[in-house]
């Protein structure tokens, strides 16, 4: 039996079997939004991973306001996939925090922005939205969004902890000649 | 060129060296063709050149014009030369999409809906140039004594509930539509410094079939040379220009437009258009006039803020003062929803207009642009009032998507929409139709012309219509038809056009019929057609506007319909379109224009790099306004913009509030002030009349002397009962003036001299109502007299 991951399909499949346009396609990955083809030339085909980042990006840009979350531009969707692969989720682990010096991090660093700067008059500003920033490294700060359900917080905490503990590994630092 | 290193920020190239684009995949854009007094025939050229070490694949994307259509194109470059066929969309596709994956140079021009083109060019070689010259026939906006052309150089940003739009980068905004209902419809990036961009140029000839007196335009510095009787040549007068702004042109004849244009086509058919200035419509002493209900429909949204609002502001208080008592008005301003000011369709008395003033000046920018509420708000305020059908006089800068889903509402309101389109890439295609389609007219203006004047000059063109009824039909020539349809209305300064086509040469005679003044009239226009002369030309303008005319019908929701109706409907539009684009040879939405070129060397598989050709932000549209900013890294929010323009932005300062005289930029700074205070003047006073027709004051001898230097103001500037922008507020003051008792020796001169459309030289600003008034402006009027 065929492993489903190792399908190929040319642009023109791969342009049928997600629905979106060759030229859209293309546009695509000018954008850096898909990889480029497998291969060049004559037998250029495109993979699985392609076909999902395709399908991911559609997902993404269609999203209705009904379903809660109103389709993505483009450039947000860059952002937003530039760190995994279409089809990954990171799992979330049980981690802590640390300062740089070894210490476990007691409370969040938390700044609230608003999110919309645009000045006009203030009946016509729409909510806005509360955002918290965690820094994690000197050099690393990650925001997440208030508001989630708590059972989200937790394997958000989970995953930062995680991220945490990995960038600031004493050990790390020491290998990197730090 | 390549060795310039250039990094991607977000989506826009910039040099890392310069800061500045690099690697412009479209360099140039020339407009050349020919201009005549029905509509134009147009060759546009774009030069593309690779920079890019791949094959390059470019996306243009632009707005056509009014009743505008693609005919064919041509692509050429080193030792090719090859024009494009026309095939249905699909098909046009699938033989692009094929040369693309063999590697030949791929060339396919599409539209899509609100008159949206993609041009789309594949595989261009690094360091290849290539050429693609574009025909276009288009209309032109036609007025008695001349006219109006416009061409899209850029694009404004386009308005739509499910739109994104987004900064992307400094200066560099992006807007994209939904698919579901657009298609796959590239934008163009839209810059603020257009410096960068490609040039755009033109080179146009124009004829008339009356001797031109001015040629001359709003929007560029132009040159222009006769060539004989009717005929001049206009072009660019500088070397090159940028893409941020529509090109305008203004063509005012010393006669006025009429006569007809025809002629046999390449089939051997013969075409006509005939041209009837609305002044063959007039009729003296035709039935009192009946009330009338207007609804004033003002954008507010926040691009309109500064000049273009405030203008619209005074526009609207000098057309309510063009109203008498036993009319009706309704003021709705609108943003991304409809507010009505005040108590709705009111009487028009000067209690009421002083309260909808102070409602007025409350109104500031802000939101988005949600037209079609905006429409339906209007019609319910109507319809309401049982007011029988009115007018309803639309000012909006708004460039929006989905025109063909208001364009069914406004269709199905029953109100007649006249259209003032606001700024330097307002969308004269879309507010041509909706006036068109409801029987109203649409105007344009730019932003060196004042906003408040053309409101005016539309609101007392539109007053009442000269003519409705109309029917026509065609004697002595065989086979004869009148296509398109005929509008519902004639109205002053707007001529009326007739096309319509016969088996071959030969004469006949257009007979016309309409109501007017509770009689029914008519006229008849011969009509020669000669075999040859511009019939060709013709048939190519009827059948772009009869293609614009049924596309304005199908719109997102009929084309993916839900139930059988819908379905039904949108299956007929699309053959009857299929049809049309095959009978006239023209592109449509359901039919592409693809050609492609099959070079030496050329290998398949190696995908091009796709590039979209960015455009200059409109010159009087702040970036702010439209894009909010997605650069900054600590506002990682999502996208939720669904609508553009949350608020104002900060106004160019140098647009809005220059005279609308053609080329006043060459008459300096001082003049043009000095032009401004006084029309100022006329709107004020204009705003001031009472309903009566009459200046207000306390005591009815004060009323009547300041009515009368109010008058001669209007008369020393050129206006008349039967010209100028206030002509409608002359004709009032002479009706209040011809009924007084007081003084009537000095009134009946001053009445002579209004009908007689005499310009009386004179500072009459400078005698004021009181003591020894009659006195002095006998002596003023004495002197005046001898002048």
């Amino acid at each position: 039996m065929t492993d489903p991951a190792s399908k190929e399909w040319s642009l023109k499949e791969l342009a049928k079997e997600t629905g979106v346009p060759e030229r859209t396609i293309r546009f695509y990955i000018s954008r850096g939004l898909v990889d480029p083809p497998l291969r060049a030339g004559r037998d250029s085909a495109y993979g699985e991973a392609h076909r999902a980042r395709i399908l991911k990006i559609r997902e993404l840009k269609n999203a209705k306001p009904e379903s809660g979350r109103p389709g993505l531009m483009l450039a947000d969707i860059k952002r937003q996939l530039a760190s995994r692969p279409a089809q990954e989720e990171p799992a979330a682990k049980n981690m802590t925090w640390f300062e740089e010096d070894g210490s476990p991090i007691l409370s969040d660093r938390a700044v609230h922005f608003e999110a919309y700067a645009v000045p006009s008059p203030a009946a016509s500003l729409p909510e806005p939205e509360i955002w918290r920033s965690y820094e994690v490294a000197p050099d690393i700060r990650v925001m997440i969004k208030s508001g989630a359900k708590p059972w989200r917080l937790r394997g958000l905490m989970s995953a930062l902890l995680q991220f945490a503990s990995a960038v600031n590994n004493p050990k790390a630092k020491e290998d990197q000649g730090e | 060129m390549s060795n310039v290193e250039v990094e991607t920020t977000g989506f826009a190239p910039y040099s890392a060296k310069t800061g500045k684009p690099v690697d412009l995949a479209m360099q140039r854009l020339w407009l050349v063709g020919r201009i005549m007094g029905v509509g134009a025939r147009l060759l546009v050229k774009h030069v593309f050149r690779s920079g890019e070490k791949k094959p390059l694949e470019v996306i243009y994307g632009f707005m056509l014009p009014r009743d505008a259509a693609l005919r064919r194109f041509r692509v050429t470059g080193d030792g090719f030369s090859v024009t494009s066929e026309l095939k249905p969309v699909q098909q046009a596709v699938e033989e692009y999409e094929k040369a693309i994956a063999e590697g030949h140079l791929g060339t396919l021009a599409r539209q899509y809906r609100d008159g949206m083109i993609n041009l789309t060019i594949g595989n261009i070689r690094p360091g290849e140039e290539v050429t693609v010259n574009l025909e276009i026939v288009a209309g032109v906006e036609m007025r008695d004594d001349g006219i109006r052309f416009r061409f899209p150089f850029t694009l404004a940003p386009v308005y739509h509930a499910g739109a994104r739009a987004a900064e992307v980068a400094p200066g560099v905004g992006e807007i994209e539509l939904p698919e579901d209902e657009f298609g796959d419809v590239v934008l163009p990036q839209f810059v603020a410094d257009a410096s960068a961009l490609h040039q755009v140029g033109f080179d146009l000839s124009v004829s008339m079939g009356n001797p031109i007196v001015e040629a001359g335009s709003p929007s560029h510095a132009v040159r222009v040379v006769g060539q004989g009787i009717g005929r001049s040549r206009v072009s660019l007068a500088t070397a090159k220009d940028l893409p941020d702004r529509d090109l305008v042109l203004d063509i005012r004849t010393s006669e006025k437009v009429e006569g007809v244009v025809a002629g046999t086509g390449r089939r051997g058919r013969g075409h006509f258009a005939a041209v009837i200035p609305s002044s063959a419509f007039k009729a003296d002493g035709a039935g009192g006039e009946e009330p009338r209900s207007v609804i004033f429909l003002l954008d507010r949204s926040g691009s309109m803020q500064g000049a273009p609002l405030d203008q619209a502001r005074n526009a609207l208080n000098a057309c309510l003062g063009a109203l008498g008592g036993q009319d009706h008005f309704g003021i709705i301003a609108f943003d991304s929803t409809p507010e009505v000011l005040g108590a709705g369709l009111i009487e028009a008395t000067m209690e009421n207009r002083k309260k909808t003033e102070a409602l007025l000046s409350a109104v500031g920018a802000r939101g988005g642009t949600e037209l079609a509420a905006g429409i339906r708000a209007a019609a319910d305020l109507i319809n309401k009032a049982n007011a029988g059908g009115g007018d309803v006089m639309v000012l909006t800068d708004g460039q929006v998507g989905g025109t063909e889903d208001i364009l069914n509402i406004a269709r199905a309101g029953g109100i007649r929409l006249h259209c003032l389109g606001i700024g330097s890439a307002s969308q004269d295609r879309f507010l041509t139709l909706l006036a068109r389609e409801t029987g109203g007219v649409s105007r344009f203006v730019t932003p060196r012309e004042r906003v408040d004047m053309s409101a005016v000059e539309l609101f007392a063109a539109v007053g009442r219509p000269l003519a409705s009824g109309l029917t026509a039909r065609v004697v002595g020539l065989a086979e004869a038809r009148i296509a398109p349809e005929l509008p519902g209305f004639v109205f002053a300064g707007t001529p009326l056009v007739v096309q319509g086509d016969a088996a071959g040469a030969g004469e006949g005679r257009l007979v016309l019929e309409w109501e007017a003044g509770g009689a029914k009239r008519s006229l008849e226009v011969p009509v020669r057609i000669g075999k040859g002369g511009e019939g060709e030309t013709v048939r190519l303008l009827q059948g772009a506007r009869l293609i614009t005319d049924i596309e304005s019908r199908y719109s997102g929701e009929a084309y993916g319909a839900e139930g059988l109706g819908g379905k039904r409907e949108a299956e007929r539009i699309k053959k009857h379109l299929i049809a049309l684009s095959e009978a006239y040879g023209l592109a449509s939405r359901e039919m592409g224009l693809v050609a492609v070129v099959v070079r030496a060397g050329d290998q398949p598989g190696d995908l091009p790099v796709t590039r979209v050709v960015p455009v200059g932000l409109a010159q009087d549209v702040a970036m702010g306004a439209y894009f909010a900013n997605l650069a900054q890294p600590t506002l990682m929010r999502e996208s939720t913009l669904c609508c553009l323009i949350d608020g104002p932005a900060p106004y160019p300062d140098d647009a809005y509030g220059l005279p609308g005289d053609l080329n006043a930029m060459s008459k300096g700074p001082a003049r043009l002030r000095k032009h401004d205070s006084r029309r100022d003047a006329l709107l004020e006073l204009a705003a001031g009349l009472d309903a009566d027709g009459g200046i207000p004051g306390k005591t009815e001898e004060e009323r009547l002397q300041a009515t009368v230097i109010a008058l001669l103001r209007f008369l020393a500037e050129g206006h008349s009962p039967m010209r100028g922008a206030f002509r409608v507020h002359v004709k009032r003051m002479v009706e209040f003036l011809s009924l007084t008792s007081i003084e009537q020796d000095v009134v009946k001169t001053v009445i002579g001299w209004a009908m007689s459309g005499r310009t009386p030289a004179g500072n009459w600003s400078k005698i004021k109502p009181g003591r020894g008034f009659w006195n002095e402006l006998k002596k003023a009027i004495s002197k005046a007299g001898a002048a």
